[in-house]
C-alpha cells in the first residue's frame, strides 16, 4: 500500500469518526430535547407550572424552539397569576391569565388552563362583589338605624329642654303674679292709709269748724 | 362482597375522585376518558376536543357496603345536572355530565334517580344529564390519577365553583 493511500485512509477514518460522533451527539441531544419537552408537557397537563418551566428551560438549552420559548413566557404569566390569586388580587390574576391567552404562538394546553382559571377567578370576583354589596347594604342599614336612634334621642333631649324652658317660664310668670299681688296689696294698703288719713283730716276740719262756730256763738 | 363498577362524567376529573374515594365501600377510583371514537386518547387530544371523549371517573365499589343508588345520589351533588355544555369553569363536550350505565339495572336506578331529582323542585331548570351505555374507559395518564393528593392547591382552586354549587343547591346535605 502506497503512502498516499494510507494517508487518505486515515483522513477518511477520521472523517467517519467525527461524523459518527456528531451524529451520536445530535441523536443524544434530540432525545434529551424530546424527553424534556414531554416532561414539560406532562407538567403543563396537570398545571404544575414550576416543573413545566424547569423542563422547558432544560429543552431550551439543547434547542430553542417556538414551543419552549412561548411556553416559558406563558408559564411566567400563569405562575404570577397564581401568586395574585393567593393574595386575592383578582384583577391582576385576570389580566395575567389574559396575557397567557394572548401570547403569540402560545401552547394550546396553557391557553386552555388560563381560560379555565380565568373563569374561576371571574366567578370568585362576582361572588366577592355580591358579598361586598350585601355587606355594604347591611352597613348602610346599620348606619340608618343608628342615625334614627340618634335623632330620637335628640328629639327626646329637645322635648326635655322645651319642658324645662316652659317650667322656668311658668315659674317666672307665677313669681311675677305673686309680686304683682304683693304690689297690689301694698298699693291697697297705701290707699287705705291715704283714705284713712283723708278721713281723719276731714274729721279734724269738721271738729275745727264746730269749735269756730262755738266760739262765734 | 360483590365488586361492581360505575362510571360518571361530571366535568374535570380531578375534582371527581376524592368525594367518591373517601367513602366506605369504595375500592378505587380512576380518572380517564370515555365515550369517544379514538382508542387510548391522550390528555392533549382530549383538551383539543377532537376525540369525542369526556373526562370521567370509574369507581370500583362493594355493593354490600355502598349501593349504586347512593353513588348516583352523591353524583348529583358533585356535577351540575342543568348544564349540558360543560361543568363550571370547564366548557365544551369534554366536560358534559353523563352517567354511563353498564347494564339495565344501573340504567333503571339512574333513570328513577334522575326523575326523582327533577320532581324534587331543587332546580329551576331542566335536568339535562344524559344516561348512556358505558363505552370503553381509558385510564388517564398517571399524573392525573389521585390529583387531589398530588396537587391539593390546584384541586382546591378547581373545586371552588363546585363548592358554590353545593352550597347553593345542596346546603341541606352535609357534604363539604
Amino acid at each position: 500500500m502506497s503512502r498516499k493511500k494510507i494517508i487518505i485512509s486515515v483522513i477518511g477514518l477520521i472523517i467517519i469518526i467525527i461524523a459518527g460522533y456528531a451524529a451520536m451527539m445530535w441523536f443524544s441531544d434530540d432525545r434529551t430535547y424530546n424527553r424534556e419537552l414531554n416532561k414539560a408537557r406532562n407538567a403543563v397537563a396537570v398545571q404544575d407550572w414550576q416543573t413545566a418551566k424547569q423542563h422547558y428551560q432544560a429543552s431550551r438549552k439543547v434547542r430553542v424552539s417556538i414551543e419552549n420559548r412561548t411556553a416559558s413566557e406563558q408559564l411566567d404569566y400563569l405562575a404570577r397569576a397564581d401568586k395574585a390569586i393567593k393574595q386575592q388580587n383578582w384583577e391582576s390574576a385576570k389580566s395575567l391569565y389574559q396575557r397567557a391567552i394572548d401570547t403569540n404562538g402560545g401552547i394550546p394546553l396553557l391557553k386552555k388552563a388560563a381560560k379555565t382559571n380565568q373563569r374561576i377567578v371571574n366567578a370568585e370576583q362576582d361572588s366577592g362583589k355580591y358579598k361586598a354589596s350585601v355587606s355594604s347594604l347591611e352597613k348602610s342599614l346599620d348606619k340608618k338605624d343608628k342615625d334614627l336612634n340618634d335623632l330620637k334621642k335628640q328629639m327626646s333631649d329637645t322635648n326635655a329642654s322645651v319642658q324645662a324652658v316652659q317650667d322656668s317660664a311658668n315659674k317666672a310668670v307665677a313669681d311675677a303674679n305673686a309680686a304683682a299681688d304683693k304690689a297690689n296689696a301694698t298699693a291697697d294698703s297705701a290707699n287705705k292709709q291715704a283714705q284713712d288719713a283723708q278721713k281723719n283730716n276731714k274729721q279734724d276740719e269738721h271738729k275745727d269748724d264746730q269749735k269756730d262756730d262755738n266760739k262765734d256763738k | 362482597m360483590t365488586m361492581q363498577t360505575a362510571i360518571f362524567a361530571g366535568g374535570c376529573f380531578w375534582c371527581m375522585v376524592e368525594p367518591f374515594e373517601t367513602l366506605p365501600g369504595i375500592d378505587k377510583v380512576r380518572s380517564g376518558y370515555t365515550g369517544g371514537t379514538v382508542e387510548n386518547p391522550s390528555y392533549e387530544q382530549m383538551a383539543a376536543h377532537i376525540t369525542g371523549h369526556t373526562e370521567a371517573v370509574k369507581i370500583w365499589f362493594d355493593d354490600d357496603i355502598i349501593s349504586y343508588d347512593e353513588l348516583v345520589t352523591l353524583y348529583w351533588q358533585l356535577a351540575d345536572p342543568t348544564d349540558a355544555m360543560g361543568q363550571f369553569a370547564d366548557r365544551g363536550e369534554t366536560y358534559r355530565p353523563v352517567i354511563f350505565v353498564k347494564d339495565e339495572a344501573q340504567r333503571q336506578v339512574a333513570e328513577s334517580s334522575k326523575q326523582a331529582l327533577a320532581a324534587s323542585g331543587r332546580f329551576d331548570k331542566p335536568i339535562v344529564t344524559t344516561i348512556e351505555d358505558a363505552k370503553p374507559f381509558y385510564d388517564a395518564e398517571e399524573e392525573h390519577q389521585q390529583f387531589y393528593k398530588k396537587n391539593p392547591l390546584r384541586e382546591m382552586m378547581m373545586m371552588m365553583p363546585r363548592k358554590k354549587y353545593q352550597k347553593q343547591y345542596w346546603s341541606d346535605k352535609e357534604r363539604n
